[in-house]
């Protein structure tokens, strides 16, 4: 199940081995919510799936798997030209991102 | 020509995503294989060409400027890599394009996200293979 809107941190396990894969991802993943709201704000619908798409596969595979649900809502909110969709997802990966701590095991 | 024989197995991997390339690369070289990178289809295709060929080849379904089931088809028409054992790399799942890949020559397919124990696994399954 998605995460409301709070202020709740997530808290998330990681294989420690990934650590130093983890900063950049996390950087990547911030630097593509701007462009995808940018993206939106200007009806670029397929750039908001690309990444979305890219996201999707990505996030579990690292062991955010509430990140890649977020995500596949997206992707699917923006193969369906569904702007307020779009939005709703936009918002709920930019709050998860913020509100995500990992936690190295 | 067939693969060449050192220690380390050579993979090609097709991946588009930066960060899952980044992943796949780490948990293959950590496993002991030698991967050559390819960021979208055009290259892909640049190095079928250029490279000698691979023990295996991991492809992303969608790939900017060639899909991977283009690339899949040209790799399958190349003498000397119609053997070479292909696992694509879906985040989609459905059914229809799966079945397609494995029509055109594919032998098997991961779903992303992926579990990362299983990719080794799996890879390894066709390494152990007889040619």
């Amino acid at each position: 199940m998605l995460s409301d809107h709070n202020s709740e941190p997530v808290l998330v396990q990681i294989d420690a081995s990934f650590e130093p894969l983890i900063p950049p991802f996390m950087a990547n993943r911030n630097r593509e919510v701007g462009t995808m709201t940018e993206a939106l704000a200007q009806a670029d619908y397929e750039t908001v799936r690309k990444l979305a798409h890219g996201i999707k596969g990505a996030g579990g595979s690292y062991g955010f798997d509430e990140m890649s649900a977020i995500a596949a809502g997206l992707e699917q909110a923006a193969k369906a030209a569904d702007p307020a969709g779009m939005q709703y997802h936009l918002r709920l990966l930019a709050s998860y991102l913020e509100r995500v701590r990992v936690v190295y095991e | 020509m067939e693969p060449a024989h050192d220690q380390k197995p050579n993979v090609l991997m097709v991946e588009d995503e930066e960060d899952t390339a980044s992943l796949i690369k780490f948990l293959l070289e950590r496993a002991s294989y030698r991967v050559v990178h390819a960021k979208d289809g055009r290259e892909a295709q640049s190095l079928v060409e250029s490279m000698p060929v691979p023990h295996i080849i991991l492809l992303d379904v969608m790939l900017p400027f060639l899909s991977g089931l283009q690339v899949l088809s040209y790799i399958r028409n190349k003498p000397g890599w119609d053997k070479v054992p292909i696992v694509m790399l879906t985040a989609d799942g459905s059914e229809h394009d799966i079945k397609r890949a494995l029509d055109s020559g594919a032998n098997d397919y991961m779903l992303k996200p992926f579990n990362p124990r299983e990719l080794t696994t799996r890879l390894q399954r066709f390494l152990s293979r007889p040619a």
